[in-house]
């Protein structure tokens, strides 16, 4: 399902604000601003009391457990945590058990890596060594084990995890880079969270290459001020407490594939040609060079105003072809060239990661099966206009 | 910032303060408790608010809390027998019924982070200062929500094509 599809669907099922919650919130405001004038006691208290305390007895206790998001989905594998679906030959890339050390009553493991030659997947969990229970309630339906604001806690309380913003790459340091992402999910071993991240290093322009040492700031917690910061350098020196380290072999480098078609398609309201394709053993990563035509982006200008500005005119920021046409650019799918869709959009968090004014990102599955001839296109309502079909390879 | 000015900034939020607020509680009365909490507790704290740029993350913020609050409540009276005669939330007319009943299965933070991206609109930076949360954690509760519903949407397919 398409991002504007899920759109349509949300916007029939999601009802618009009913006369009780428009007439409590404007009763409400009425009331201080009635308060205001008047100068007497401030409106401090409820207008209305509480009607009463909804109870959904299963309900609730599935809604309060899930005040932080974790799942047992159905692989314990990287992938299926960072990515939602767990990729043809991840087990090739992916190694397992990198470390493992007990720190007072904590036990923090790196459970798994892998390094498909752009990104870069870690997995590692802390246990508490004490407990004798799972953390997180089980969800049948779903098969997803959900966390709850005590289990963080409990975790919390040894002392032990992330404590700093960075992690360092043969003692380089590297800050979260942008499309990277990370969650955290229980595991049936009592008292542990499995922690799984996926960086793209590949937008720092970083790109690793044999035995390379990966170091965590998972270990003992340490005061921040204990870090030493180069600014010069924009660099966070290794600190010497509270990291796990661990070595990867990240050779996987020499067996992706990389095209740069940059084949231009010029469109009645924008351009675009595939700068690089570059097929990795797990994914197919694509990056998109765009521009909005000038005429259309000076309609949207003319209808719109220069940039979002607020009440008092104050600038927010100017529009670009990314308000203009972005959702027509995000909404590029891979399709072979009859315009069939090469991929269920479905199949985890691929697609479109990103848009910007002159680049937008995407990534597809990998496939030992892909068309020769590869296009991006926009799809609209289900329906694809390979008149924007823009050339993979 | 004064009354009248905050009532005016507000209303103009009202549907995303819904929004969020069913998103969380899925039920109207409560949804209504929780913006009337909301807005008092915002009008209280004023001061905290340093510019009006700030205002819809500064507010919307205090919602999901109240929320948060809300559902903590219920978690403590779920002993309590289910009331069988709850209003439901008013659907529109032409109502998705498979995606109103995979809505059902996602958590409230969940479906406030579905709502807020994929019907609001807001990017995910945006999503993050509203609820004062990583934009990780925000991209985390999408991609599980993405999960839930495919799962949830799938396993409707083919009772919709018995019918």
């Amino acid at each position: 399902m398409s991002k504007r599809k899920l759109k349509q669907s949300l916007q029939s099922c999601v009802p618009n604000p009913p006369a009780v919650f428009s007439s409590a919130m404007r009763d409400t405001l009425a009331g201080i601003a009635q308060s205001e004038v008047q100068k007497e006691n401030p409106p401090m208290k409820k207008l209305i009391t509480k009607r009463r305390m909804l109870v959904y007895v299963i309900v609730a206790a599935l809604l309060i457990a899930s005040v932080a998001v974790a799942a047992v989905l159905l692989h314990n594998n990287v992938f299926t945590y960072t990515m939602g679906t767990t990729p043809e030959n991840a087990e090739s890339i992916t190694y397992y058990n990198l470390a493992d050390e007990i720190i007072g009553d904590a036990e923090v493991k790196v459970t798994q890596a892998a390094y498909d030659g752009m990104s870069l997947f870690i997995s590692y969990s802390i246990r508490d060594l004490n407990a004798t229970e799972p953390l997180g309630e089980y969800d049948k339906q779903c098969d997803m084990r959900l966390l709850t604001e005590e289990d963080y806690q409990q975790i919390y309380a040894l002392n032990v995890g992330w404590w700093a913003d960075h992690i360092w790459i043969d003692g380089k340091s590297v800050d979260m880079p942008s499309m990277s992402g990370g969650i955290d999910v229980g595991t049936d071993t009592p008292g542990e969270i499995l922690y799984s991240m996926q960086y793209r290093l590949d937008q720092e322009d970083i790109y690793l290459d044999g035995d390379v040492q990966i170091s965590m700031p998972i270990g003992e917690k340490q005061s921040l001020d204990s870090l030493v910061i180069d600014r010069e350098n924009d660099q966070v020196a290794l600190p010497d407490k509270g990291i796990i380290t661990f070595t990867l072999d990240c050779s996987t480098r020499n067996q992706i594939i990389e095209l740069t078609p940059n084949i231009e398609t010029v469109g009645e309201r924008w351009s675009a040609s595939v700068s690089d394709v570059i097929f990795t053993p797990i994914q197919t990563y694509v990056t998109v060079d765009w521009s909005v035509n000038p005429d259309v982006m000076q309609a949207y200008i003319d209808a719109n105003g220069d940039g979002f500005r607020d009440e008092d005119g104050t600038l927010y920021w100017l529009y670009t072809g990314v308000d203009a046409v972005g959702d027509e650019v995000q909404s590029l799918e891979l399709v072979d060239k009859t315009g069939t869709p090469v991929f269920d959009s479905w199949d985890g968090f691929y697609g479109n990661q990103g848009v910007g004014p002159e680049q937008a990102w995407f990534t597809f599955p990998y496939s030992d099966n892909l068309p020769e001839e590869l296009y991006l296109a926009p799809v609209i309502d289900g329906i694809v206009d390979m008149s924007y079909a823009i050339r993979v390879r | 910032m004064n009354a009248v000015t905050f009532q005016t900034e507000a209303l103009k939020l009202e549907k995303l303060l819904y929004h969020i607020s069913w998103s969380m509680l899925s039920d109207n009365e409560d949804c209504a408790d929780a913006v009337q909490e909301a807005l008092t507790r915002a009008w209280q704290k004023r001061d905290t608010l340093q510019s009006m740029r700030s205002f819809r993350p500064w507010l919307t913020r205090i919602l999901y809390n109240v929320c948060v609050d809300i559902l903590r409540s219920r978690k403590h009276l779920a002993q309590e027998p289910l009331d069988e005669t709850l209003p439901a939330a008013d659907p529109p007319i032409t109502m998705d019924e498979d995606m109103q009943e995979a809505l059902k299965h996602l958590s409230p933070d969940q479906r406030t982070a579905v709502v807020l991206h994929y019907l609001e609109g807001y990017k995910l930076r945006e999503i993050a200062a509203m609820l004062d949360i990583s934009q990780n954690t925000v991209k985390s509760r999408l991609m599980y929500a993405r999960i839930y519903l495919k799962q949830t949407l799938l396993q409707s397919e083919p009772e919709r094509r018995g019918c």
